[in-house]
């Protein structure tokens, strides 16, 4: 049975999402610890957005059993109502994500530096944004390891706060 | 400044299909005819869950899917009235029986 029909078999849920950036980010510290920023960011960036994401859905009330598929179009269309300037870049947006969640805490009156700095949200994914963008894949890697580090740093702090953001 | 959306292209498929079931919301009718719109939540905290269960979904991808569901929405309940919808799939009746939705 190959890779693709044995993963696809099973539909794609939130508890993945949040297993699966854990994952991608321990693969893209080796990657980077290894000098290989360009894909270790790359990972890293996937990491940071799977960990958003799922936290803006989870603080909707989402289960971890509640499949990803069905989430999306509904998020967008409050983003186009939110922040019609804003694109999600096909879903991938760090940006994107980082707005809905505040935007979802608000709305749920949670306090905005309970857990964690806003301040620092809005900063830490600004850095990785400009940093890590999904069609990068496409194109040859030209990277500084000065970059690296910001995606590292960016990365990590998103990830630390991931339950924090919905909690 | 101004600022607008810029939307992608849909398809004949897409935008026949959103028609339809945009007219399904409009009618309001109880019936075991797809397309089968079910709904679930819309409490206190406001989230509504939608499922719609329709063979001609076949061809489309999940995420087409969803997005011609909320499109469908959008038309009928206005840019206000579709956010209290968060979770939107669409499926066919075996996915559907698979996933003991229905």
């Amino acid at each position: 049975m190959g890779l693709r029909f044995r993963v696809d078999s099973t539909p794609e849920t939130l508890q993945d999402m949040s297993l699966a950036a854990e994952e991608r980010f321990a693969e893209g510290l080796d990657l980077v610890t290894l000098d290989r920023h360009w894909s270790g960011v790359y990972l890293l960036g996937y990491s940071a957005e799977m960990n958003l994401k799922a936290s803006f859905f989870r603080l909707g009330g989402e289960r971890p059993s509640q499949q990803v598929k069905g989430l999306l179009a509904p998020a967008r269309k409050m983003g186009e109502r939110f922040f019609p300037g804003v694109p999600c870049e096909l879903y991938h947006s760090l940006w994107f994500w980082c707005l809905m969640l505040r935007r979802r805490r608000r709305l749920l009156s949670r306090a905005p530096d309970a857990h964690f700095r806003d301040s620092e949200l809005l900063r830490q994914t600004r850095r990785l944004h400009q940093t890590w963008w999904v069609e990068m894949r496409y194109r040859p890697a030209q990277i500084q390891p000065s970059e690296a580090i910001v995606a590292v740093e960016a990365a990590s702090w998103i990830r630390h706060h991931a339950v924090d953001f919905w909690r | 400044m101004s600022v607008r959306n810029i939307t992608k292209p849909v398809t004949a498929q897409a935008a026949s299909l959103k028609t339809s079931l945009a007219n399904e919301l409009g009618r309001n009718q109880p019936g075991d005819v797809q397309p089968l719109i079910l709904m679930e939540g819309g409490g206190q905290q406001g989230s509504k869950h939608v499922y719609v269960i329709w063979d001609d979904w076949r061809d489309l991808s999940a995420i087409e899917r969803s997005e011609i569901i909320m499109d469908a929405f959008e038309e009928v309940m206005g840019k206000e009235g579709c956010l209290e919808i968060t979770v939107a799939m669409g499926l066919t009746a075996q996915e559907a029986k698979r996933l003991n939705i229905g």
